[in-house]
């Protein structure tokens, strides 16, 4: 198997001993680091690196916060979502219960007493053959004019068995 | 044999049978008019309405016919939904200029009776309102018409 390493050490081999000398001489600074100074290097080094790491004892205000943030954070998510939601669905039930504040009025109601009724027919048949002026919600069966038809509509509304007290 | 025995069986058969034909026909079936009254006093009549129902008896309305009077000849109002039910609610109008007052023959409902058991009719007037849609006191009956139909 080819290796570059040992390639490298033949060719080594292969320079002769004078050249590596002189090579060596050019490149040689004549320093020498005592080994004093190696450790106090060492030393400010691990010192530095280690301020650099996050203590546990830093970490421990942070745990101490930890479960008030995560109350807080449930509380916002209440906030949010389940208090909104809940509150509409209150509300939805109050609407349902509680009696409508503006009353509802049927389309056949025309005098609108609150009760469809044969006198609904005989007020619109009136205004036909008075000739007023004609509401354009009066048109009850839709085909762009108010006439016997529309009356027609009222007074079958008024006899529709929904409103039997027998039923 | 086997002819014998079938004979046996249509015997049997037809003799469980039997007897329960004259149990539907015991509710004897037959068809009367009733009429509708308004009594109201001496205010002219433009406008009523009525719920008439039988709370005795079995019966299925089949028809609504009109008044005697002339304002109120014309067939009334009704949901044609009621036919064939024991209740129904009966209007009707006028804008005519002449109108009834005192007892009046409004309508005539048209009625199948099933069974001896002879119909109470209850008739709850809604609205007897005069020319210009006010409510007038008035009185409503409702009884058979004497011509019953068969």
């Amino acid at each position: 198997m080819f290796d570059p390493r040992e390639q490298g050490k033949e060719r080594e081999r292969a320079v002769p001993k004078a050249l590596v000398d002189d090579l060596g001489a050019l490149h040689d600074v004549g320093l020498t680091v005592p080994p004093e100074v190696d450790r106090a290097v060492l030393a400010v080094a691990r010192q530095r690196i280690a301020a650099d790491r996050v203590r546990p004892s830093q970490l421990r205000p942070l745990l101490r916060w930890a479960p008030v943030g995560a109350m807080a954070a449930v509380a916002v998510f209440f906030a949010l979502f389940l208090v909104p939601a809940g509150l509409h669905r209150a509300h939805e039930k109050k609407a349902h219960k509680s009696p409508r504040t503006t009353p509802y009025v049927e389309r056949e109601d025309i005098d609108r007493n609150g009760e469809v009724d044969i006198l609904d027919a005989l007020a619109l048949a009136h205004g036909i053959e008075s000739g007023a002026a004609l509401r354009e919600d009066w048109d009850l069966n839709g085909d762009g004019q108010v006439d016997k038809r529309d009356v027609d509509q009222v007074a079958l509304a008024a006899v529709s068995l929904e409103r039997s007290r027998y039923q | 044999m086997r002819r014998l025995t079938a004979i046996v069986l249509v015997a049997l058969l037809a003799a469980c049978v039997w007897p329960q034909a004259p149990a539907q026909d015991n509710g004897r079936v037959r068809f009367r008019a009733v009429d509708v009254i308004i009594d109201t006093g001496d205010a002219p009549l433009a406008a009523y309405q009525f719920e008439l129902a039988a709370e005795t008896g079995t019966i299925a309305i089949v028809g609504v016919e009109g008044g005697e009077h002339p304002a109120f000849a014309e067939p009334p109002y009704y949901d044609p939904a009621a036919l064939q039910k024991n209740h129904i609610i009966i209007a009707a109008f006028s804008t005519q200029t002449d109108l009834p007052a005192g007892k009046v023959r409004v309508a005539r409902v048209h009625v199948q009776v099933t069974g001896d058991t002879e119909p109470e009719y209850v008739v709850v007037l809604r609205v007897a309102a005069s020319p210009d849609g006010t409510h007038i006191p008035a009185t409503a009956t409702a009884s058979e018409s004497r011509g019953e139909t068969q």
